[in-house]
């Protein structure tokens, strides 16, 4: 905050200059022959004697105005900073990966970076900052780069626009069966732009064609027919003029057979078994509880006597339980709306994030088992019992089997349940949560070689994902998962610098607080007239 | 001798005065006759005229001859002394005795001596040019015109001692004995080639050079503005870090004069305003005796 109006004290400048006056008015006047000799003796000396008077009041003139200056807080340009001790390299994937290998070299890996950028920021001072400015804030700052005179911005490419993938979804997928692959894909040009996409995996081009993105945002869809098995997909964007963005993403996707599901339920589950049966599964009806068969089975509405029964059924099911019982597994709770949160692993899910958002009404609590998400109060909303699903609603009295999410939500918890290859799609600095009996290691997109961390008996965590590309898991044998990264939403997205990044980056606005610049100058007049004052 | 003291002597206020405590003090202070060589010599002996002095008559010779005759002398002395005071700005430093009052007196001083011996003096009041001219006279009389002259100036102008020597030796005709009372603030090459030019000339110079204690020692203590007395230059210097140095400059001042006049055998005395004036007197004596 400044304090202009310490400005008017400007006229205190005089003080000094009357002192000036009165001293030299009070100095000894001596009347002398041989002056001549005096002048003779020490030229230089002379010449001191004389400057000196003139220095001293130069710098008690000084010292006021830089009090004042001090007081009123003024703010004065950045441009007091040594710009060649830094050289800052945006690393995001825009910049196309390029190392710039230097001690003094400091990377952006993408916004996420940023807080450590900021916290490298406040030990030394701001160099040379190179970048493509695929973000607002660094476009302003290219155009407005009189406002930082202590900056060297050195400009790589000047985008009149943007052009970027920013997330991918996919149905689920089965062997020889049509599977949806969807890209959400941002075009922030002020124009429609023609570019040609190719979708490849491991090298082999999938489809290439040539697509038209207006302006905002674009989904492109691809139908593929894949075999059983892991796929490492990628996306790459080609702009015509030449632009080098994060062009490319990636994507993994495990192929699996069709499963056969058994819906065991009183009544028939008309709209259940229609939603299921429609790309995803092999979907039959029982009513006994003997009569269940298949890779999985549905329960539409458990009651206490079917509980503990289906429990015992060795292939893996989900139990959505009807609360009107009072078991040990459930106990009777008023219907209530309350949000999904997450909790374990399944939460990183593209379907149970969507589902997260969507109010949920329950009416029990289970109070056994592992939890593997929560509602929002904290209440259990998917817990696990050995290989069974126990999920506090009734499909047939909730509107939740009607939502669209519904049935991608079901086909992860069932491929959670069969345990099958770990398959995930995370972004740069996610960590990669994997599920292996044996101790598994991640190949990075360049072939190094990570063991990740042990959480518990069969659970592991890889952190290190700093680099975009796929993570391929192993057992030290054979790949048992793979995980595609890619940068944040926001690389793409064009956000603009906060007025705290700028300020943290280049100084307040391109200024400095004064107080301290000037009462720094202050006390350096003080010094120095000491100084000249004291030696002669 | 305290009597001698300059600053003691200052307080009488006539100089003729001055001059006479000065010379006398000064001659009881001698063991040998200052006259010595300066006695009126017979000439010849001539008739006594009606109206010339009674006591003038030599009755030795009225008791050989019976006639009345006069002794006729003649002075055996011809030195002609001609005074020059340097009357410039620069000689009016000093606290208790300026420069100049301490060569005005010292040089009435020796006026009267030279004038008790019969010789001629005269005078020249200077500064960049010649101010008074009082041609050589041996008459006591004249010595009161000499003081008038010394008491009615006061410092003023600047220094040219060598201007003034180049314009006075055309009018000094007859051999002299050139006396210079003077700071000698000028650059001494120049004065000391025109006193070559007076020592070709046949003339003697005593140099007289007036200065103050404080120019030799320079014992200022706080720094203060230096002001020149001649063309009122200003320097401000703190006198304490100088000192050395200008001690030494000051010194290669006054050894130029010295090694400048020592191979024409001209007499250079350095005399400091606080020393008696017998000194100066003895100095001048001593070159007197040189010379008879």
């Amino acid at each position: 905050m400044s304090f202009p109006v310490f400005l008017l004290l400007f006229p205190l400048v005089i003080v000094p200059v009357i002192i000036h006056l009165i001293s030299r008015k009070k100095l000894r006047k001596i009347d002398f022959p041989s002056l001549l000799f005096i002048v003779k003796s020490d030229a230089r000396l002379i010449r001191w004697f004389r400057l000196k008077r003139i220095f001293l009041l130069i710098m008690r003139i000084g010292l006021i105005i830089a009090l004042i200056l001090a007081a009123a807080n003024l703010k004065i340009p950045f441009a007091f900073v040594n710009p060649s001790e830094t050289l800052i390299v945006d690393k995001s994937p825009s910049m196309d990966r390029t190392e710039i290998k230097n001690e003094n070299t400091f990377i952006i890996p993408n916004k996420s970076g940023i807080p450590q950028f900021l916290q490298y920021l406040k030990k030394r001072p701001v160099g040379i900052l190179i970048t493509d400015a695929q973000r607002n804030g660094f476009i302003e700052i290219l155009k407005e780069g009189e406002r930082f005179p202590g900056i060297n911005i050195k400009k790589i490419a000047f985008p009149k626009g943007n052009l970027g993938i920013i997330g991918a979804s996919a149905t689920p997928s089965f062997e020889e069966e049509k599977f949806i692959l969807n890209f959400k894909i941002l075009n922030e040009y002020t124009d429609k732009k023609k570019t040609s996409i190719i979708l490849e995996t491991e090298g082999r081009i999938l489809k290439k064609e040539s697509r038209i993105l207006n302006v905002g945002e674009n989904v492109l869809s691809f139908e593929l027919y894949l075999r059983k098995g892991l796929y490492q997909l990628s996306l790459e964007l080609e702009d015509k003029e030449g632009f080098v963005f994060d062009n490319r993403f990636y994507f993994v996707v495990n192929v699996q057979e069709r499963k056969n599901i058994c819906v065991l339920s009183d009544a028939y589950p008309e709209r259940l078994i229609s939603a299921l049966s429609t790309f995803y599964f092999e979907v039959r009806w029982v009513k006994e509880v003997a009569d269940v068969k298949g890779d999985f089975f549905f329960v539409c509405n458990a009651n206490e006597k079917d509980e503990l029964n289906l429990l015992q059924i060795a292939i893996p099911g989900i139990l959505c339980l009807q609360g009107e019982t009072n078991t040990p597994i459930s106990n009777k709770i008023p219907d209530r709306i309350s949000t999904i949160v997450g909790g374990s692993s399944l939460n990183n899910s593209l379907y149970l994030k969507n589902l997260s958002e969507i109010p949920v009404r329950y009416n029990c609590i289970i109070t056994e088992g592992k939890t593997l998400m929560y509602f929002e109060n904290g209440d259990p909303f998917i817990s696990k019992i050995k290989n069974h699903l126990l999920l506090p609603i009734s499909l047939e009295k909730n509107d939740l089997s009607l939502h669209p999410v519904f049935i991608p939500f079901l086909f992860s918890l069932i491929n959670s349940l069969s345990e099958g290859k770990t398959c995930r799609n995370i972004l740069l600095d996610e960590p990669l949560e994997i599920k292996s009996s044996t101790e598994p290691q991640i190949i990075s997109p360049r072939g190094e070689k990570y063991k990740p961390y042990r959480i518990d008996e069969d659970n592991y965590i890889f952190k290190e994902t700093k680099e975009c590309g796929i993570y391929k898991i192993t057992d030290g044998k054979t790949i048992i998962g793979l995980a595609a990264v890619n940068t944040h939403p926001s690389e793409s997205k064009l956000e603009s610098l906060s007025d705290e990044e700028i300020g943290y980056i280049f100084g307040s606005k391109g200024f400095v607080n004064g107080a301290v610049f000037f009462l720094f100058i202050a006390l350096l007049f003080f010094v120095l007239s000491l100084f000249v004052e004291r030696k002669m | 001798m305290e009597l001698l003291k300059p600053e003691v002597l200052e307080k009488i206020r006539t100089l003729n005065l001055r001059a006479k405590i000065i010379v006398k003090g000064f001659l009881t202070g001698l063991h040998e006759s200052p006259y010595h060589g300066f006695s009126l010599e017979f000439k010849q002996h001539r008739p006594y005229y009606k109206g010339d002095p009674i006591n003038k008559i030599n009755w030795k010779l009225y008791a050989r001859t019976e006639r009345f005759y006069l002794k006729k002398y003649q002075a055996e002395t011809n030195l002609s002394a001609l005074l020059l005071l340097d009357k410039s700005n620069s000689m009016g430093f000093g606290e208790k005795i300026s420069k100049f009052h301490y060569a005005r007196t010292l040089a009435a001083s020796l006026a009267y001596l030279l004038l008790r011996q019969n010789d001629s003096v005269g005078l020249v009041l200077f500064d960049s040019k010649i101010e008074s001219f009082i041609p050589a006279r041996s008459q006591m009389n004249h010595l009161k015109h000499l003081l008038g002259t010394l008491s009615k100036n006061e410092p003023s102008g600047n220094t040219s001692v060598s201007d003034v020597i180049f314009q006075l030796l055309p009018l000094i005709k007859k051999r002299s004995l050139f006396i210079l009372f003077s700071d000698l603030l000028e650059e001494p090459g120049k004065v000391i080639k025109i006193i070559n030019v007076m020592k070709a000339k046949k003339h003697e110079v005593i140099v007289f050079h007036i200065l103050d204690r404080k120019e030799l020692d320079f014992s200022f203590q706080d720094e203060s503005l230096f002001r020149d007395m001649e063309d009122s230059k200003t320097v401000i210097v703190d006198p304490r870090s100088l000192k050395f140095l200008y001690k030494n400059k000051f010194n290669e001042f006054i050894s130029s004069y010295r090694n400048g006049f020592a191979p024409k055998r001209v007499d250079y005395f350095q005399v400091i305003t606080d020393v008696p004036y017998d000194k100066a007197l003895t100095e001048y004596l001593e070159k007197r005796k040189r010379l008879s």
